[in-house]
């Protein structure tokens, strides 16, 4: 882990110091900040080992929300369900029309011969129309009018696969804390962010000190986007930061794709 | 025989997720509610997790299934089916949550870490879980929404019919009320519920 120093002092004057609060943090994590501002808020942190320990929590937290979201490891956490909640649905479940039959809304039960995948991405967006339709206009006969939508898609509307988006980091790191051991032990593979010049402007965009040393790295991919991971030092001797920028990051666009700490077991 | 009422195509082998689905748009009159019973702790608990009450979270359980239960065709097996449950459910109570628009709500005091779990041992996750409870239902939908689903920002943005900063805000309120009680655990705290 190098020196174990972590990245020098912010030696530049604050124009106006930071006093670097929870909800600050959670500010970071969350977006919220310019980049600018996001920049000296995390120098500063790096060098504070209780900030840093909140940004390690935070994180923490985003982790124990994904596995609740994928029902890892928490049956004890998951309440139980009022036998009248499960009575219902059940019953409602049971006198549903059959998929397969004319009220359902289209389709037939006898086996069909294999279609094609024109055949088959027709019959899904004729599916999802119709029972988009059907929920939706259920819903709105039961409850009140509400505010206008917005003119975008619903969420029923919305397809199960994450798309990739660059205006926030993505909930899960898209790699495991014994992936991120492992490359510090790898050889780094940095692809464009090797050039020693183009890293020290990728980490001075991040708000780390343009001389610091890298531990590890690699190409990655988040959701289809390429990547560079990169484990540096932070704000305790125990704690790695873990990024995944663009491969194009510089000083004024990091890119940023993803962010964790790995704290030593 | 169950409590699903008809007997089993299998002996004594569990189906697969995938395997009840199919046999459900087969026309396995059983099929489905098994699925649902299967995963029916999960399934409710996101339904909690983004309601208002529990009144609400059951009925938009019920009309998530429903139509999960008519779509069930539509399934593109590039996911687990259990997580095109879930994200079924979530969104249909995202949706509920947009159209019945509300600014009252319990906000979460300084109470919170007397209210956690004081053993050592405790499970994370019933801390997570219990604390996520005692969110404000818009900002519990926002991190469930990013964090626990994966919905990208600018898409739980769309869902909820927020602008963009206001989920990023949410979540930050959020995930700082989580870690406050992730924190207490750490500490050791010795409260009472």
């Amino acid at each position: 882990m190098g020196d174990g120093a972590g990245p020098p002092p912010d030696s530049s004057p604050d124009p106006a110091p930071i006093d670097l609060t929870p909800e600050l943090l959670a500010d970071l994590q969350a977006g919220l900040l310019d980049d600018a501002t996001a920049a000296r808020v995390r120098s500063r942190a790096r060098s504070d080992p209780e900030a840093a320990r909140t940004l390690a929590l935070l994180h923490s937290v985003r982790r124990e929300l994904a596995q609740l979201g994928r029902g890892e490891g928490a049956d004890q956490a998951a309440p139980d369900v009022p036998a009248n909640v499960t009575a219902r649905v059940s019953a409602a479940l049971r006198t549903a029309p059959d998929p397969g039959s004319p009220s359902a809304g289209g389709g037939h039960t006898v086996s069909r011969p294999r279609l094609t995948r024109a055949q088959r991405a027709g019959l899904v967006i004729g599916s999802c129309a119709v029972a988009t339709a059907v929920v939706l206009g259920a819903l709105v006969l039961t409850h009140d009018p509400g505010p206008a939508f917005p003119a975008g898609p619903t969420a029923a509307q919305i397809t199960v696969n994450r798309t990739a988006s660059s205006d926030v980091p993505a909930s899960d790191f898209p790699l495991s804390d014994s992936e991120l051991r492992a490359a510090l032990s790898e050889q780094q593979d940095l692809g464009p962010l090797a050039d020693p010049q183009r890293r020290a402007s990728c980490l001075a965009g991040l708000g780390y000190s343009p001389t610091l040393q890298v531990l590890g790295g690699h190409a990655v991919e988040i959701s289809g986007q390429p990547g560079v991971l990169l484990l540096v030092p932070f704000g305790t001797p125990e704690q790695i930061g873990a990024v995944v920028v663009k491969p194009s990051c510089n000083a004024a666009d990091t890119g940023l794709l993803a962010e964790t700490v790995l704290t030593a077991p | 025989m169950g409590i699903f009422g008809g007997p089993r195509e299998h002996t004594g082998l569990l189906r697969t997720d995938a395997e009840l689905l199919t046999a459900h748009i087969s026309g396995d009159r059983y099929a489905f509610e098994e699925l649902f019973y299967r995963h029916h702790r999960q399934l409710y608990r996101l339904a909690l997790l983004t309601s208002r009450d529990p009144d609400d979270a059951a009925d938009a359980l019920q009309d998530a299934l429903l139509a999960a239960h008519r779509a069930a065709r539509t399934f593109r097996n590039d996911s687990a089916v259990s997580s095109w449950l879930y994200r079924i459910v979530v969104n249909a109570c995202l949706d509920r949550l947009r159209r019945n628009k509300s600014h009252t709500y319990e906000e979460l005091d300084e109470q919170m870490c007397r209210a956690v779990d004081p053993t050592r041992r405790a499970d994370t996750a019933m801390v997570v879980q219990r604390a996520l409870m005692r969110l404000p239902v818009e900002q519990r939908a926002a991190v469930v929404a990013v964090d626990m689903q994966g919905y990208s920002v600018a898409e739980t943005a769309r869902i909820l019919g927020v602008a963009e900063g206001t989920v990023k805000s949410r979540c930050s309120r959020a995930r700082s009320k989580l870690a406050t009680s992730l924190a207490c655990i750490a500490a050791g705290a010795t409260t009472t519920e």
